[in-house]
């Protein structure tokens, strides 16, 4: 039970007592004029709020204050409980007691949330109830980022997000954001201080997308490239928005930002084939003998430059990470690595690090790590940093500086798109 | 935090998608799950009687590895598209639009058609009048015409007594699912093997072999000598497994077990009694020890997760109060309570019950049902929410204790205001003719080697999530 013993503060007031205005306040005023319809709450009276939802404290006591803003305009008069060494009322204090008992559940049901009053008085119980809907741009346990790799959060929705990319960089009037989703391609402008929907565009696919749907956006000079399983789209983005989605195209993927170099993977190129009816790239590796060739499944890939040559780190399907240094040779096993990995370039932070995601399931929440690799040896950088959920993917940015990261928050099952950078000065 | 306005009026959904993406550890295809139940279902055609609450439980949750609906309901209970991609209602809520998915592929290679969905939803629902009807872009709508008002149609459509399927050439039920039925020993064993065309995506397992009626002893045994993925356990066994270092999930609870009593010439006919005997019953005790701490104490009819209110019903057993009613009922004949005797949790709650009410000076004798002809005063009751949404599980719930009440108790408006459904959980069970007791979760052991199992929202008909299973050193 939360008591508000700073509010005492606040019934030496007269009605209105002056507070930063709250998102809450709305719903707040809402339920506090319920009450005051179904019972009077003028004089004193104790105010006892419970939380008994996944609000976090601060949170809690943010509502308490804006119920007890709203009461006391309603001309509520908050009186601390006098309470014994039992917690009980001693029983001097017993002739005492304020004749209004107001005590308010902060509950959840199926739908939300939903906050209770049960209004106290010697008339007898009064109960009223409001489903509450949250605020916009509140969001509970927010993951905070910590020094080394940064995480901004750049989007948030409740549809299954795929990819994202950002045209030019908010606040400018022209920045664009552009949202892959299984079904559309949406283009959003940023105007009047935020993400406003442009257009979409729908991803027509005749087959059923696989379970573990995966997409990539690339954009280069104006020109959009979509990569979905067994069909390729191309755009533009910019004032002139277009999309034109070809079925059964099979394109190579870029599996790296650095730059589309041709060929495959494991002969030192950043393009593979993913399976349309997977989750995993498939790419040949020549045997280095003439034999036949064969192929590595993995799925997520990046590419460094070492020893004067091109090194391929290919996260696999089971669970582990190959180093190639070219050909079907494996140079080195890194155990312990997610499914999705981002090679990024040299920075004074760490020499030429790699973003590995963790390896827990669709059910936990996720980390993404910095190693970097050197004598084919990967080391862990810095701390990790923490997701709500898990990462769902995960790409380097073309240029090679940044990440893009999609992941879903397990307590709202909101997905959230993330710029990820790695910071020098901390 | 949960975040959801609820909109029963709504013209619904066209954004969202039922496809869930995922994650770190990316799932891998591959291997055979290997499932136990208790349960032994003879068929999982719904036009087969099954004869226990577990075998209709068990069958639903096959069905929906078979078949789709046209919509299901997301974790708040809202509908969105399945089979049908979007809906809208004309004002009055009596004529609905269904726009179907197109190119979906039946488990025998043909697509699923509007003809198929029509007939197996008007054989469930012989008061509606449906008709396929194709648009001007070629998709194909379904309207149905309900004999009355319903805003939440949608939602009623997600109930597992509305799935889609078609009738083969042998009359074996042909679903669009994720998985269909390769081999089936009627009340013994089950092989379901992933359909490739399903279309939310092939599952991940290559195949599952269900093996029904197994012991709850066996099933635990094959768990933890690695030779089951997947075995349902009793709640009141869940603990002891999970302490023998069983990896044990468990849903929200979504199954009241309460007393009930019958109407007739007996003791407790007299409210005081029910009265007394409701306030002896500790409920905390039958979680903490019965349950295993596995289940919630039930004071009202619906739990805290679906309506939010459940907190506010009487808390705790009340000894003062208690003798002060019991003590006129000292000379009356002891209560008969029957239990299901196949089911120990029944005997184990009806015994804890007996004592509760001895130490309140209440006789009760319990007893287990045996057929027909047992005349008992109360019974121990298992029912299970037919849905997360509150109005409709606790609608249920009155159209099934009115014969106990003598009276048919008047429909819940929809929607329903939050005050008005606490008033009318309150009412149904203030006479005492039904006592609620505890929520029962469902609860399963799973292997090391399965992963992503996330348990789905109770009561919405989605069934275990084995399509979205993987399993570690499975695959290419």
């Amino acid at each position: 039970m939360l008591l508000l013993a700073a509010c005492s503060t606040l019934s030496a007031q007269p009605q209105q007592p002056a507070a930063p205005s709250s998102p809450w306040d709305s719903a707040a005023r809402e339920l506090v004029a319920k009450l005051a319809a179904a019972g009077s709450v003028r004089g004193n009276g104790t105010l006892s709020v419970q939380n008994m939802g996944s609000l976090d404290a601060p949170t809690a006591a943010l509502i308490e204050h804006s119920l007890l803003v709203q009461l006391s305009a309603k001309g509520f008069r908050f009186v601390p409980p006098v309470t014994g060494v039992s917690g009980a009322p001693p029983p001097s204090a017993l002739a005492n007691q304020p004749a209004i008992d107001i005590r308010v559940t902060l509950s959840e049901n199926l739908n939300g949330l939903i906050w209770i009053a049960e209004l106290r008085t010697p008339s007898g119980k009064k109960i009223v109830m409001l489903p509450v809907a949250v605020p916009p741009g509140i969001s509970a346990n927010e993951a905070r980022p910590i020094p080394l790799l940064e995480r901004t959060v750049v989007w948030r929705q409740a549809e299954p997000m795929l990819d994202f990319a950002m045209v030019g960089a908010a606040p400018d009037s022209a920045a664009q954001l552009i949202v892959l989703t299984p079904e559309r391609v949406a283009f959003y402008n940023f105007e009047q201080g935020m993400w406003r929907l442009g257009a979409s565009s729908a991803v027509e696919h005749a087959h059923p997308w696989p379970r573990d749907l995966r997409g990539r956006i690339e954009v280069e000079s104006g020109k959009l490239s979509v990569y979905m399983p067994g069909i390729f789209c191309t755009g533009t983005v910019g004032a002139q928005i277009g999309l034109y989605c070809a079925p059964g195209e099979e394109k190579l993927w870029p599996v790296d930002g650095s730059g589309l170099v041709t060929g495959a993977v494991s002969q030192g190129g950043s393009l593979a084939r993913l399976d349309p009816a997977r989750n995993y790239f498939l790419d040949p590796i020549q045997s280095s003998n003439g034999g036949e060739p064969k192929f590595a499944r993995f799925y997520s890939a990046g590419l460094q430059t070492a020893y004067g040559g091109n090194l391929a780190i290919l996260a696999g399907l089971d669970a582990s990470a190959q180093l190639r240094e070219g050909g079907d040779e494996i140079a080195a096993r890194f155990t312990g690595w997610g499914s999705d990995i981002a090679s990024l370039n040299d920075t004074c932070a760490a020499p030429s690090p790699v973003l590995v995601t963790g390896t827990g399931d669709d059910t936990s929440i996720d980390t993404i790590q910095i190693y970097q690799i050197a004598d084919r040896q990967a080391v862990a950088v810095g701390q990790p940093i923490s997701f709500p959920g898990p990462v769902r993917s995960l790409w380097a940015a073309s240029d090679g500086k940044s990440a893009r990261a999609v992941s879903q928050n397990l307590q709202s099952g909101m997905y959230e798109a993330s710029n990820l950078s790695i910071s020098c000065n901390r | 935090m949960k975040h959801r306005t609820f909109q029963f009026l709504a013209i619904a959904s066209v954004g969202c998608f039922a496809l869930s993406l995922h994650s770190a550890r990316r799932p891998r295809y591959g291997g055979m799950l290997r499932a136990e139940v208790g349960a032994a279902v003879l068929s999982i055609d719904p036009a087969f009687p099954a004869d226990t609450v577990d075998q209709i439980n068990v069958r639903e949750k096959l069905l929906a590895l078979v078949c789709d609906r046209l919509v299901t309901l997301d974790e708040h209970g809202q509908p969105k598209p399945a089979l049908a991609t979007s809906w809208q209602a004309t004002p009055g809520n009596k004529l609905w639009s269904f726009r179907l998915r197109s190119n979906v592929m039946a488990q025998d290679g043909a697509p699923l058609s509007a003809d198929d969905i029509v007939s197996v939803l008007e054989a469930a629902n012989p008061r509606w009048r449906i008709a396929a009807v194709t648009n001007p872009d070629g998709s194909t709508k379904l309207n149905i015409e309900l004999p009355s008002a319903d805003p939440s149609l949608p939602v009623e459509l997600a109930m597992p007594g509305n799935f889609v399927f078609r009738r083969g050439a042998n009359g074996a039920l042909v679903g669009t699912g994720p998985f269909q039925v390769s081999g089936w020993q009627a009340g013994r064993q089950a092989i379901f093997t992933a359909f490739d065309a399903a279309w939310q995506g092939r599952p991940f397992v290559d195949s599952i072999e269900l093996k029904m009626g197994r012991a709850v002893r066996d099933r635990l045994i094959d768990l933890e000598t690695g030779k089951a993925d997947f075995v349902d356990v009793p709640p009141d066994e869940a603990r002891r497994a999970g302490d023998r270092g069983a990896r044990i999930r468990g849903s929200l609870p979504d199954e009241l077990l309460s007393l009930e009593f019958a109407r007739g010439p007996h003791t407790a006919e007299d409210p005081a009694f029910r009265r007394a005997l409701a306030l002896s019953i500790d409920r905390s005790a039958l979680v903490n020890f019965v349950l295993q701490k596995q289940g919630e104490a039930a004071r009202s009819p619906v739990p805290q997760w679906s309506t939010g209110t459940a907190f506010l019903f009487a808390a705790g057993p009340d000894p003062a109060q208690t003798k002060q009613l019991a003590v006129q009922f000292q000379n009356a004949p002891a209560l008969l309570l029957g239990y299901d005797g196949a089911n120990a949790l029944e005997k184990a709650v009806a015994e804890r019950i007996a004592v509760n009410a001895r130490e309140a000076g209440i006789r009760v004798n319990v007893q287990a049902e045996s057929g027909a002809g047992n005349a008992f005063d109360a019974r121990l009751v298992r029912r299970k929410m037919i849905s997360p949404v509150p109005r409709i599980a606790l609608t249920e719930f009155l159209r099934e204790w009115a014969p106990l009440e003598g009276v048919e108790l008047a429909a819940l408006p929809d929607p329903v205001m939050p005050e008005d459904l606490y008033a009318r959980e309150r009412s149904a069970i203030e006479n005492d003719r039904v006592i609620p007791l505890v929520f029962l979760p469902e609860t399963f052991g799973l292997s090391a080697r399965m992963r992503d199992w996330t348990s789905p929202l109770p009561a919405s008909g989605d069934g275990w999530p084995l399509a979205q299973v993987w399993l570690e050193g499975e695959g290419p």
